[in-house]
């Protein structure tokens, strides 16, 4: 049995780089997006013991599997959950949450509407690549209406589900949009993303070489632009006006919405700590009982 | 002595308000109380009733029939004849044709005893001083969450009926000090010793009153408490939340728990210490939302797929529940597995006075290894117990929790070997479990030549079936499981030397902790007495089904 926590460490400088082996295709975008977040939090001067990686189930969900940090890999669609409970119980630590289309807007679905009411204090990754991967090629939540895939022969018969656009209808307290081909584009955008307090999503634009023929690398490049930086991210319907634009007329990357608000830890502010770190012993609930005497 | 009082009428009535005042003075007085609330699926309106038995010595279950009824309203007035003993007495505002009736009439009534709860009211003095309750205790009527003109004008009523009433029992006792708790409560506060930290859960009768509860206490005990959107993120948030070292737990009744299973299974292979409590309602589906069943053991015990350790515990009365919870969280610990708590709506609502708590007698043990280790293994195949560390506990080690098989790091593979020696460390410590359970509660007469097999909150009413068929010259005795899944094979030897007449007690049809005894210990129930109507068992219930069985075997 190999320790994969100690003896793959990459000697370099960057302690959360792993040389685990991964289960991803070559050419994936996941590569991208992993590298991405092992150099923000490296630069951010984090250690690995700063860090909690939550995720559900699917390619992308692997990730917290191949770096070097506390993992939470829990079921699918249900990473949001286990990442509540996580923050209730130490708010102390980074949380990012990487996941993909499938498990956060089809599995995940109500967790994503509730979790952003609760602002949960994490970066939440979205690896879309408008396809299901791991169960090999059915159409996601994101996938166009129309386009064909492995299981629907004639092609999609729903609208896709517009994922930014319905994190500024929720109240999301920071959304943005990123591409896996311009890590660049994603490190910066990671870094605002963690310097937010509150829920700062992410719908990273990534292919899929396995299950994805239309969605491609190329596809991609030639639509995504940066957001204007004249763009007003406080401006709510100008964001949601802006999160309408997709695919043919462009595909707008950056942030699109931002706003201060209390996070989910803020709104609790009866815990003044960690609530790991309160000590509890039985004698505690003896003045509840005295109570019931009367 | 001991005399059942039924408050009958429609929710929003002012039902709970005179069960509250009655328990509350009569327990003072040195009465034992418990009371049970029979109620409809809705908010306001229908037919709902609470049954307080007060005794003067400890009392484990209900009767059906009461010796007095307060009719809150008409249909209640009505139902009066059929739910009292046939010497008991009726309060009511109208005289009745076939019942003997404390008439309480608007017109009798006083002007400035006229308010809203006047008749309610006048009914808890009545009650008060039928008990031999002294004129001073009156003054405990008063709710200090309400305005002072309504605490006023009850007092007054409660003055007034308790001077319209003549019949005098003489009693008063010196009790050790006692609280009046209810099932939902008990299970909430034995959580609270354990050290709870967070709680989440989505409401669902007959749950919910546990959730309140520790709402209720939440900054007091500087505790979270936390509603989901689904049942799936209130036992999923309790695993996350555990998962990053605190005591973590989650409630709900049997179509929630079906929601739960999936993460039931990943609290297992991710060995995340976790409890659950399950307040059965009958089913399938929406089912009886506010009645009783103890019709969800099968399914606990084998729910989520695969094969894992896993701990049932359902506990026997109100005060059982308290400690089992407290136990249960110690078992989480020890042996990183879920442990359900199966209670269900008669335990959940049923308020009991008992004594109070011993905190002293407690511990909580986490089972945790603290200082860094050399080569940590958070998933050590030969850990049977303890051992377990979470992120942040010490400053150096990193831990992964992980739903897959997983090596000893926590890290997916797909290996042969990690596949058998995973499998193997869950069966061990099912067999450590099995070790460690509970016997079943003996009680009876020593020569008994029956017995009976219960397991949960079916304990009480058959408690009292079986003294009160030892006083009538039977040689009977009981087992009661709080400890039902794992069963040790022997578990059921130091019972058989005398080969009894072994009669199986659930409330359901199918017997279903019978089969797992059976299949645990290939010991055999030889007549079975079910309840499956939606309410609760009682003695006299217990007894003639008990005359019939005998009826059957002399034929």
């Amino acid at each position: 049995m190999v320790n994969l926590n100690k003896l793959n460490v990459v000697k370099n400088d960057n302690p959360f780089v792993t040389n685990n082996p991964t289960s991803w295709c070559p050419g994936c975008g996941n590569f991208s997006i992993l590298d991405s977040i092992n150099q923000v939090l490296y630069e951010e001067g984090l250690t690995p013991q700063d860090v909690l990686m939550v995720s559900g189930i699917g390619q992308a969900a692997k990730l917290p599997h191949y770096i070097h940090a506390h993992g939470l890999n829990t079921l699918h669609g249900r990473a949001l959950p286990a990442a509540m409970g996580a923050q209730a119980a130490n708010n102390s630590v980074k949380m990012l949450v990487t996941s993909g289309d499938g498990d956060t807007y089809g599995e995940g679905g109500n967790h994503f509407l509730h979790n952003v009411r609760r602002n949960l204090d994490l970066v939440h990754i979205v690896h879309d690549n408008q396809i299901y991967g791991l169960t090999k090629g059915q159409g996601s939540p994101t996938t166009a209406l129309g386009q064909k895939t492995r299981l629907q022969f004639d092609g999609m018969r729903h609208e896709p589900l517009n994922p930014v656009a319905l994190a500024i209808s929720l109240g999301c307290t920071f959304v943005a949009r990123s591409f896996s081909g311009d890590p660049k584009h994603l490190q910066k955008t990671i870094k605002a993303a963690l310097d937010h307090k509150g829920y700062a999503l992410i719908d990273v634009m990534q292919p899929c070489v396995s299950f994805n023929e239309v969605n491609t690398f190329k596809w991609y490049k030639e639509r995504v632009f940066e957001i204007a930086s004249d763009h007003d991210v406080t401006d709510k319907v100008k964001a949601f006006e802006l999160a309408q634009t997709f695919g043919d007329e462009g595909i707008p990357i950056g942030i699109l919405y931002r706003e201060e608000s209390p996070s989910f830890m803020e709104r609790i502010p009866h815990i003044d700590r960690p609530l790991v770190d309160y000590v509890r012993k039985p004698e505690d609930i003896d003045s509840l009982l005295n109570r019931m005497i009367d | 002595m001991k005399k059942t009082i039924i408050v009958a009428g429609a929710a929003g009535e002012g039902i709970n308000t005179v069960e509250m005042f009655i328990e509350k003075i009569l327990k003072h007085s040195g009465y034992s109380i418990y009371s049970y609330k029979n109620y409809m699926s809705r908010v306001r309106g229908g037919y709902n009733y609470s049954t307080i038995v007060v005794s003067s010595d400890p009392v484990y279950a209900i009767e059906e029939q009461g010796d007095i009824f307060i009719a809150l309203n008409k249909e209640a007035h009505e139902l009066a004849s059929v739910q009292l003993k046939e010497d008991g007495l009726l309060i009511s505002e109208m005289n009745h044709d076939n019942v003997k009736t404390i008439l309480f009439s608007k017109e009798e009534m006083p002007h400035e005893v006229k308010g809203k709860n006047a008749f309610a009211m006048a009914s808890v003095g009545w009650v008060l001083k039928y008990f031999g309750v002294t004129e001073s205790n009156l003054e405990r009527i008063t709710n200090k969450k309400w305005r002072p003109e309504v605490n006023a004008s009850n007092l007054a009523a409660a003055t007034w009926g308790y001077e319209k009433a003549t019949l005098t029992a003489d009693f008063s006792k010196e009790q050790p000090e006692r609280i009046l708790v209810n099932g939902n409560q008990a299970v909430a506060l034995g959580a609270l010793s354990a050290g709870l930290s967070f709680y989440s859960a989505y409401p669902m009768a007959p749950s919910t009153g546990i959730m309140t509860y520790l709402s209720a206490n939440e900054k007091e005990m500087n505790i979270i408490v936390e509603q989901t959107e689904d049942e799936n993120a209130g036992i999923m948030a309790a695993v996350g939340a555990s998962s990053n070292g605190v005591r973590a737990m989650t409630g709900t009744s049997g179509g929630g728990f079906a929601l739960m299973v999936e993460t039931l299974g990943f609290a297992a292979v991710s060995e995340t210490p976790l409890v659950v409590c399950n307040v059965q309602r009958p089913g399938p589906a929406t089912g009886l939302p506010t009645r009783t069943e103890q019709a969800d053991l099968a399914f606990v015990v084998t729910a989520s797929q695969g094969e894992f350790a896993r701990i049932v515990l359902a506990p026997l009365t109100v005060e059982d529940a308290f400690y089992t919870t407290h136990r249960a969280f110690n078992l989480a610990d020890k042996y990183q597995v879920p442990v359900v708590i199966l209670t269900d709506q008669l335990l959940a609502d049923s308020t009991q006075s008992i004594p109070i708590f011993d905190t002293k007698s407690l511990s909580n043990e986490r089972y945790l290894t603290v200082e860094p280790v050399e080569d940590y293994k958070r998933y050590d195949y030969d850990a049977i117990s303890g051992g377990r560390k979470y992120p942040g506990i010490d400053k150096e080690t990193i831990i992964m929790t992980d739903s897959h098989v997983h090596d000893p790091y926590g890290h997916v593979t797909e290996d042969e070997q990690a596949t058998v020696l995973l499998k193997n460390k869950f069966m061990k410590r099912m067999d450590a479990i099995r070790t460690e359970a509970k016997a079943p509660l003996f009680h009876g007469s020593e020569d008994y030549e029956t017995l009976f097999i219960s397991w949960g909150s079916t304990y009480g009413a058959l408690k009292e079936a079986v003294d009160s068929l030892i006083e009538n010259g039977e040689k009977v005795a009981l087992l009661a499981f709080s400890d039902v899944f794992p069963l040790s094979e022997s578990i059921m030897d130091p019972y058989l030397s005398k080969k009894p007449f072994i009669i199986n007690v659930e409330g359901n049809a199918m017997n279903q902790f019978g089969q797992i005894l059976r299949m645990e210990t290939g010991v055999r129930w030889q007549a079975s007495i079910n309840k499956y109507d939606g309410r609760p068992f009682t003695a006299n219930y217990i007894m003639n089904e008990f005359e019939v069985i005998r009826n059957g075997q002399s034929k």
